[in-house]
């Protein structure tokens, strides 16, 4: 197509004189405020990397007139943070347990610090509240494996249940059917009593598989079934289940038992913190 | 088939470019339901179903590269090869069979690409998850794309490049050569799916970064300015409004686009020399892209009045609109302070869907209304009422859409930072997600009207081939749109 | 310029672009290397890859095939 300027009526522009099937271009100028505004963002961007850490050559970079550092204030930040958390800290961390509770403001302090340490560390096993979910306990009732006075948790918090920490709680079933200690229909004879222990109907061999329980099991979840918190037996006695509260579950535990895991939270949470954390979990309900 | 009969013989390459508009909408309804699937998962994670290739980890993908890559590209092939052919006075340089190579080699990767998300396969980097055999696969699909457009453009007959072809070019080559940078990677085996990256750590994280903000800027932005650059000054019948305009636009915007990827990063381990250049050079973004805006709208005057009759020209509008938005929103996201509060937030899917939905859907469906009365040689569409309910339902969606997420983006910021007077937390991370829940039903809301329109728009499409007699023989374009002899209802 | 008759394929009354033969050649090899990457694949990823691109290039090549002798037959009708 030759070139053919022409003139568009509704504008009053002309157009390049170039075509592309129909299509035409006017040659109207760059808008004003465009260009002001396209011009005052570069120099609002060079301001920016006049200010702060910008150009980059081979032995380092250039850091800026007003030396920003994201480290400095990160690191500022984190300072500010925990001198705005000091005295309260530090007081939980001074006093006792019983002290702390004498002091009714101060004991807040430490449940609300408690509530959103329990929400961000311990919330995604032990459930919003401490709710539990299967293979990990509830907090919020009275039923406890390692006991619920507040000594206890502050120690289950610390040192954690199978951790790597030195001086972790720790218990271990015996696998009774894959080692072969218990025959399958000894196992379903106590399975058969723990039934009437969860508060199910007992099962037929109940009488046998009780006295099977006095010699096997008795020594670690108590002769009733109560548990041992001193050995960390879990109380079978009771309508709060960690593997499931069905016969299946039972007789899975007696034969492979599975045995949960908790962190020990001495490396991460501060005593203090987790003095908190000990009050929060007692407060649920069920402490002792 | 009768067509071949009946219709003079196109001097240009027509069928392929047929064959991306169908694949195109078919993959829209693809995308779009594999959305609302995502957002139903999200609101309620029951829909997961438990199984491994429904999981939402698996399904994201798929409707990620189902709307930019399946739904997107084939829009793009296709009206790359219809403006380029055009304004070129050209047919299709390579012959027959490799204009069908890169329109099958194409739909090939794309479904090879979902089945291997679906069967748990990925290179975990964000637009780009496809594992090295499909990446090189792609490759050379895409090297013979280039080979069709570019060889195109040196056989033309005019003795001008049209601007449209300037951003499609720019698209074809840079997303080459982020495609091959972003994706190198050691394959453990010529036999095994998997492979390493040949990056790592922060490294890694800028170069899919780099990748992937210039994916959006060089496969969402700039092929689809190609496409809004053709469309709006043909259905509006009207000359684009500034040629200097375009020229500068053109160049800022390809030059500074590259440098955007570190604000992805803000906070983060990257240095912050980089940070800073990435906002700065986002900030400057700002004015290229509305260069695009206001050739996009401008072109408008004198014919503003073809909106009341031309539902489809709205489309190509109110998508120049909201890339007006988006291109606001993102350098204002871009600024660190900005980014501190909307970083991993529901604000930044909002802000990619006002792009998504807004520009690049409206864009593509702007389009495709007005090319397949044209290319399948009808005098309209079957109906122009049903292209108003399509345009009416969908932009509702897509307002429910940002404007959920915006609320829940700003809730989830400020409730992450906020600090009680003791100087702990406030929120626990939980409790933000329960406080979004309502806004992810809205969202999902959104997504169903959207893509209830573009089933409308389907079904207005079928209907307009099956149903509308073919314009007389011998005449190659139809006319341009608001000018149908045969009214369609 | 390609596409236009005169290439020595047409001899055989064929209308055999010089495109159709670089493509398809192409797209054997692909086949090929679909079924060699199948065979001694791995993993489902890439055993699917390479069964799915053995048939897609068979199908392709079909096509052109088809795509061919249907553009001859047309020849012979003007």
């Amino acid at each position: 197509m030759p070139t053919k300027v022409e003139k568009d009526s509704v504008s009053g522009r002309l157009t390049t004189g170039h075509e592309w099937d129909g299509l035409k271009e006017l040659n109207t100028p760059l808008p004003k405020w465009w260009l002001y505004v396209f011009l005052a963002c570069v120099v609002f961007a060079a301001g920016q990397m006049l200010l702060y850490p910008s150009v980059p050559f081979f032995t380092g970079y250039f850091p800026g007139l007003l030396g920003y550092s994201q480290r400095v204030e990160v690191d500022r930040a984190v300072q500010a943070v925990a001198q705005q958390r000091a005295e309260t800290v530090n007081r939980i961390g001074a006093l006792s347990f019983e002290q702390i509770r004498a002091d009714p403001p101060l004991l807040n302090a430490a449940l609300s610090i408690g509530r959103i340490t329990f929400a961000e560390n311990c919330q995604p096993c032990h459930g919003t509240e401490g709710t539990g979910r299967p293979g990990y306990p509830a907090l919020g009732d009275d039923v406890w494996i390692w006991g619920g006075s507040l000594a206890a948790i502050q120690q289950t918090i610390t040192h954690g249940v199978r951790s790597e920490d030195k001086d972790t709680r720790t218990s271990a079933m015996p696998a009774f059917g894959a080692l072969g200690s218990l025959k399958p229909a000894e196992m379903e004879a106590v399975a058969d009593y723990v039934q009437g222990l969860f508060g199910l109907p007992p099962g037929k061999n109940a009488a046998e598989g009780q006295k099977l329980f006095v010699d096997n099991c008795a020594s670690c979840h108590g002769d009733k079934g109560q548990g041992n918190q001193e050995l960390g037996g879990p109380p079978l006695a009771s309508r709060v289940h960690l593997y499931g509260g069905d016969r299946a579950a039972i007789l899975a535990q007696i034969n492979q038992p599975k045995h949960g895991v908790m962190p020990a939270w001495n490396a991460r949470l501060s005593a203090p913190i987790i003095k908190s954390l000990t009050l929060y979990v007692h407060s649920l309900g069920g402490g002792q | 088939m009768s067509e071949a009969v009946m219709a003079p013989a196109p001097i240009y390459n027509e069928r392929v470019i047929k064959a991306c508009v169908i694949a195109g909408m078919f993959w829209a309804v693809v995308a779009l339901a594999a959305g609302v699937y995502l957002a139903l998962e999200l609101t309620w994670p029951a829909f997961n179903l438990g199984f491994s290739f429904t999981n939402f980890g698996r399904l994201r993908p798929v409707h990620t590269s189902a709307a930019i890559f399946a739904f997107g590209g084939s829009v793009l092939i296709g009206t790359s090869f219809h403006v380029v052919q055009r304004t070129c006075r050209a047919r299709l340089f390579g012959g027959e069979a490799l204009a069908s190579f890169v329109f099958w080699g194409y739909q090939f990767f794309i479904v090879m690409a979902a089945l291997s998300y679906v069967m748990g396969f990925s290179q975990s980097k964000e637009y780009a998850e496809p594992e090295w055999y499909l990446d090189l696969w792609l490759t050379i699909v895409w090297v013979a794309y280039l080979v069709v457009f570019a060889g195109t453009l040196m056989k033309r007959e005019e003795p001008h490049i049209y601007v449209a072809n300037w951003f499609y070019l720019a698209f074809i080559l840079t997303v080459a050569m982020l495609h091959i940078g972003n994706n190198l990677a050691v394959p453990i085996s010529p036999f095994s799916a998997k492979s390493y990256s040949a990056f790592s750590g922060v490294q890694d994280a800028l170069v899919q970064w780099w990748y992937g903000h210039n994916a959006v800027g060089f496969f969402l932005t700039a092929g689809f300015l190609g496409i809004m650059y053709y469309y709006i000054p043909k259905a509006a019948n009207r000359p684009v409004y500034s040629y200097r305009l375009s020229v500068v636009h053109f160049w800022s915007l390809i030059f500074l686009y590259i440098w955007a990827g570190p604000h992805h990063l803000h906070y983060t381990a990257l240095p912050n020399w980089a940070q800073t250049l990435g906002m700065a050079f986002s900030i400057m973004l700002w004015m290229p892209s509305w260069g695009g805006m206001i050739n996009g709208l401008m072109t408008l005057s004198g014919a503003w009045d073809k909106l009341r009759t031309e539902p489809s020209l709205r489309f190509l509008v109110t998508a120049v609109g909201f890339y007006g938005m988006s291109t606001f929103e993102g350098p204002v996201m871009s600024i660190r302070a900005v980014n501190s509060l909307s970083h991993y937030t529901d604000w930044t899917i909002g802000h990619v869907h006002s792009g998504a939905l807004g520009w690049v859907a409206f864009i593509s469906f702007g389009a495709v209304y007005y090319m397949v009365p044209v290319l399948w040689h009808r005098p309209a569409l079957y109906s122009k009422r049903l292209v108003a309910w399509h345009y009416w339902i969908a932009t509702l969606g897509i307002v429910l859409y940002i404007t959920s997420m915006w609320v829940a983006g700003i809730m989830q910021g400020l409730m992450w930072r906020a600090y009680d007077t003791l100087g702990f937390l406030q929120y626990s991370f939980v409790e933000s997600v329960e406080a979004v829940h309502p806004y992810y039903f809205i969202r999902m809301m959104g997504g169903v009207m959207f893509l209830a329109g573009a089933l409308l728009m389907v079904f207005n499409l079928i209907q307009t081939v099956r149903t509308q007699p073919m314009v007389v023989a011998g005449r190659r374009d139809a006319p341009p749109l608001g000018a149908s002899p045969v009214p369609a209802e | 310029m390609l596409g236009e008759r005169g290439f020595s394929g047409d001899k055989a009354g064929m209308n055999m672009d010089p495109s159709d033969l670089i493509v398809g050649v192409m797209m054997a090899i692909f086949g090929l290397i679909g079924l060699v990457g199948a065979s001694g694949a791995m993993d489902n990823g890439i055993f699917v890859f390479g069964m799915s691109l053995f048939v897609f290039s068979v199908l392709f090549i079909f096509g052109l095939i088809k795509r061919a002798f249907d553009r001859a037959e047309e020849a012979r009708h003007e």
